[in-house]
């Protein structure tokens, strides 16, 4: 998976995870092309998001992030290239 | 089922795998099992130390710990010195009954639908303490593909449409009321089972718009098309009210629009405690203490508005 893959699926897993601020702001194709990048913080998650956000990270790249470190990731953009570089 | 979750339990190897365990947990227990739960993992936590397990496996006793303490401290919430004696039943894997038995005739029944996250903006044991178990019966539906209901629940029915059918049928004769309840995702079916079943109310919390375009396959008017015929249908008859944070400007917004196709109250929640009420327009209620007195009201046909408007503004209240 490459960085523009990771970003797609992880659009995607934050629709799954009940996580809407992308599709809200209208921000996912500008975020899916890598034109934006924006804060953890920005997308509004509650626990149990952070929670099935970490397991289907975990369970698409075998790769364990919990929601305790979840946000030291610096952006989203962050979190996909981490989900890329794991699946490369 | 102390023994199946400790068996669960041992079977994770992440945190990861734990919370999925726990989350399953959270959105199908009982208060009653989450009662006996406690009791049993405090019993062994006191009891004498065993031999650690030679394979190094973890053992999670004190994640476990920290999550039914917190889950227990929700429940608590609702102020009750014991559990709602619900007991659970599945019927299909996606819809669960809670029931405390009793002539039905005497009660309220609850349809719930759940949103996108499986439960009730709440885990569902938090959710079932805040109502009275000899008056409410409560059927919780999950729509574990995430789509509103639209393609169904498997062994229902393959749309929201058939779902509602089977899961009323029957049941407006037999119960002395029955009410729809559904929150985020689950709110417009909830409007939708009321509306179909000719139930005497539907409370939708944080639900979509009509013209979202989930609901766009009847055209451009979205879910309202099917709405306005049920109503004609019904001529008038069922109370729908709408409720949403007060924070929460695609909810307030998606509120007008449904009221527009539709006549509904509008119930706004404040945050509390300098805390915005974002989509999640029951916490500050749960965290208030007024969440039960609010879901009794709610789900009853011709209460007092004016009531259920001073509790949902009591957040904001206390903090001027």
């Amino acid at each position: 998976m490459n960085e523009a893959e990771g970003r797609r699926w992880l659009a995607g897993a934050l629709e799954s995870c009940s996580v809407y601020a992308l599709r809200r702001q209208g921000l996912v194709d500008a975020f899916v092309g890598g034109d934006l990048d924006l804060p953890l913080a920005d997308l509004e998650m509650d626990s149990l998001a952070e929670m099935e956000l970490c397991i289907a990270i975990e369970v698409e790249t075998g790769f364990t992030v919990v929601p305790e470190t979840l946000r030291d990731h610096e952006s989203l953009g962050a979190l996909a290239r981490l989900v890329a570089g794991v699946t490369a | 089922m102390i023994e199946s979750y400790l068996e669960a339990r041992a079977g994770c190897k992440t945190v990861n795998q734990l919370n999925v365990l726990h989350i399953s947990l959270e959105n199908q227990l009982a208060p009653l099992e989450v009662a006996a739960l406690r009791h049993e993992l405090d019993r062994r936590r006191l009891a004498p130390a065993g031999d650690a397990d030679p394979s190094g496996a973890p053992n999670w006793s004190e994640q476990s710990e920290v999550w039914i303490a917190r889950l227990v401290g929700r429940i608590a919430l609702s102020g009750k010195p014991r559990p709602e004696r619900f007991a659970r039943r599945t019927i299909v894997p996606d819809v669960t009954m809670y029931s405390s038995g009793g002539a039905t005739r005497d009660k309220t029944l609850a349809i719930c639908f759940a949103g996108s996250a499986q439960r009730l903006m709440m885990p569902v044991p938090c959710f079932l303490q805040h109502l009275d178990a000899s008056r409410f019966d409560v059927v919780v539906l999950r729509d574990a593909a995430r789509r509103g209901f639209r393609a169904g629940i498997p062994g229902v029915g393959g749309n929201l449409t058939q779902v509602v059918e089977k899961i009323g049928e029957n049941q407006r004769r037999s119960y002395g009321s029955v009410v729809s309840y559904g929150t985020s995702g689950g709110g417009v079916p909830a409007l939708w089972a009321a509306l179909q079943l000719k139930l005497e109310k539907g409370v939708s919390v944080g639900g979509n718009s009509p013209e979202d375009s989930r609901w766009t396959l009847w055209g451009d008017g979205g879910v309202a098309v099917p709405f306005r015929y049920y109503l004609e249908r019904n001529q008038g008859r069922t109370e729908l009210l709408l409720v949403h944070g007060a924070d929460a400007p695609e909810d307030a917004e998606a509120a007008r629009q449904m009221r527009e196709a539709v006549p509904a109250d509008l119930v706004a929640v404040s945050g509390r405690d300098g805390r915005p009420c974002k989509h999640n327009a029951t916490l500050p209620l749960l965290e208030g203490g007024v969440l039960g007195r609010f879901l009794e009201l709610a789900l009853q046909p011709g209460s007092d508005l004016d009531e259920l408007r001073r509790l949902a503004a009591a957040g904001d209240a206390a903090a001027q």
